[in-house]
C-alpha cells in the first residue's frame, strides 16, 4: 500500500513538473499578449469568433412554400373530378386562382343541392318511420285490449 | 502593461495558494472591477499561465493554447470591467469554468477537421523543467493523450492548471469524492500505460 502511495506521489511530482514545463516555455511577453488581447474590442479580437447563424433560411424558404403550394393547390383537391371534368380541365390548363376559386363554387352549388335532395329523402324515411311507430302501437293496444 | 510582471506566473500561483490567498484574491477582483490596471495585471499573472498550461495540455498547440488564453481573459476582463460577474469567492472556479468550456469549444471544433492523434500525432518540443528529459516528457504526454476526455480534464485542472480539488469539484459541478477516486484511477491508468510501454520496450531489447 506504501508502495502504491508513494508511487502515486511520484506520478504527481513527474506531473507537476511537465506542468511547469508548460508554463516556463512561454516568452517573457505572454502576459503583455493576454492584457492587449483582453482590451481590444470583440471583433477584432477573436477573427473566428461565431457570426449569427444562417441556418434557419433554408428551412424557411422550404416552409414559405410550402405554404404557398397548401394555399395554391389545397382548393383541387375538393373538385369531384370524375363529375366536373370540364371544370377542372379548366383548371388545370388556366392555373388561376380566381378560377379555382369559382370552380369550387359551383361544387358548393351541387353540394347544397345534394343536401336538399338529402333533406327530402330523410324526410321520407323519417315518415316511413312514424308510420311503422303508429302501427306498432296500435299493436300492442290490441295486446292490451286482449289481455 | 507594466515590463516587471512578465514571466512570473508560477510565483504568482505559489503566492495565490498561500494562506489567506482568498480574501487577497477576492480584493483584487474587486479593484479589477474598479478599473484597476495593476490589478489586471496581478490576476494576469496568476493565472494566465496556469490557464495556457491546461489548455495546452488539452490542445496540444502553444498556439491555439495561447490564443484560448487571451480568450478567456477576455471575457473575464469584459464580465469583471461590465459588473456581470460578482465576486463570492468563487473566482477561481469561475475563471476555469470559462477556461474549460473555451477548451471544449476548440476541441470539438478542431475535431471536425482533419488532424493527427495518438501514436501518430507529432510530439510538441518544451523545455522541460529538470530532471524531466525531453523523452520522458513526450512519452507522458502521450500517455496523458490516451486517456478519456474526463481523466484528462482531472489531471489538467489538478497539475496543469495547478488546481484544489474542492475548487476542481465547483469546476466540473461534481462531489469532491468522486474527483478523488477519478484522480486516483487516471493516475493509476498512467503508471500501467507507461510501465506497459516500458516492459514493451526492454522485451525488444
Amino acid at each position: 500500500m506504501n508502495e502504491h502511495t508513494e508511487s502515486n506521489t511520484d506520478f504527481e511530482r513527474r506531473l507537476d513538473r511537465l506542468a511547469q514545463a508548460d508554463r516556463g516555455e512561454l516568452d517573457a511577453g505572454f502576459e503583455d499578449r493576454v492584457w492587449h488581447a483582453m482590451q481590444q474590442p470583440a471583433a477584432e479580437r477573436i477573427p473566428g469568433r461565431r457570426r449569427k447563424s444562417t441556418a434557419w433560411i433554408p428551412f424557411v424558404t422550404a416552409a414559405c412554400v410550402g405554404i404557398m403550394g397548401y394555399i395554391v393547390w389545397m382548393p383541387m383537391i375538393n373538385v369531384d373530378t370524375s363529375t366536373r371534368t370540364d371544370d377542372v380541365a379548366a383548371v388545370e390548363t388556366e392555373n388561376d386562382s380566381m378560377e379555382i376559386l369559382l370552380s369550387s363554387f359551383d361544387t358548393m352549388d351541387l353540394l347544397i343541392a345534394g343536401v336538399d335532395e338529402m333533406d327530402e329523402n330523410l324526410s321520407v324515411i323519417e315518415l316511413q318511420m312514424d308510420a311503422t311507430e303508429v302501427e306498432n302501437d296500435a299493436i300492442w293496444q290490441d295486446y292490451g285490449g286482449a289481455l | 502593461m507594466n515590463e516587471d510582471i512578465t514571466g512570473r506566473g508560477i510565483d504568482a500561483q505559489r503566492r495565490a495558494d498561500e494562506p489567506g490567498a482568498a480574501g487577497d484574491l477576492a480584493d483584487l477582483v474587486a479593484e479589477a472591477a474598479a478599473g484597476d490596471g495593476q490589478a489586471w495585471s496581478e490576476l494576469i499573472e496568476r493565472y494566465a499561465r496556469r490557464v495556457y498550461a491546461l489548455a495546452k495540455s488539452r490542445l496540444r498547440d502553444p498556439d491555439q493554447a495561447e490564443e484560448v488564453s487571451q480568450a478567456v481573459f477576455a471575457s473575464v476582463f469584459q464580465h469583471v470591467s461590465t459588473g456581470r460577474y460578482t465576486e463570492r469567492g468563487q473566482f477561481e472556479p469561475w475563471l476555469f469554468r470559462i477556461a474549460m468550456n473555451r477548451i471544449r469549444d476548440h476541441v470539438r471544433r478542431s475535431s471536425r477537421g482533419p488532424r493527427m492523434v495518438g501514436e501518430f500525432a507529432a510530439p510538441v518540443a518544451s523545455a522541460p523543467a529538470s530532471p524531466l528529459h525531453a523523452e520522458d516528457v513526450n512519452e507522458l504526454r502521450r500517455a496523458i493523450e490516451s486517456l478519456s476526455d474526463a481523466d484528462q480534464e482531472i489531471i489538467g485542472l489538478r497539475h496543469q492548471a495547478g488546481m484544489e480539488f474542492k475548487a476542481i469539484a465547483e469546476v466540473l459541478n461534481e462531489p469532491v469524492g468522486t474527483l478523488l477516486a477519478r484522480h486516483h484511477r487516471a493516475l493509476h491508468k498512467l503508471r500501467d500505460l507507461l510501465g506497459a510501454k516500458k516492459s514493451a520496450g526492454v522485451s525488444h531489447e
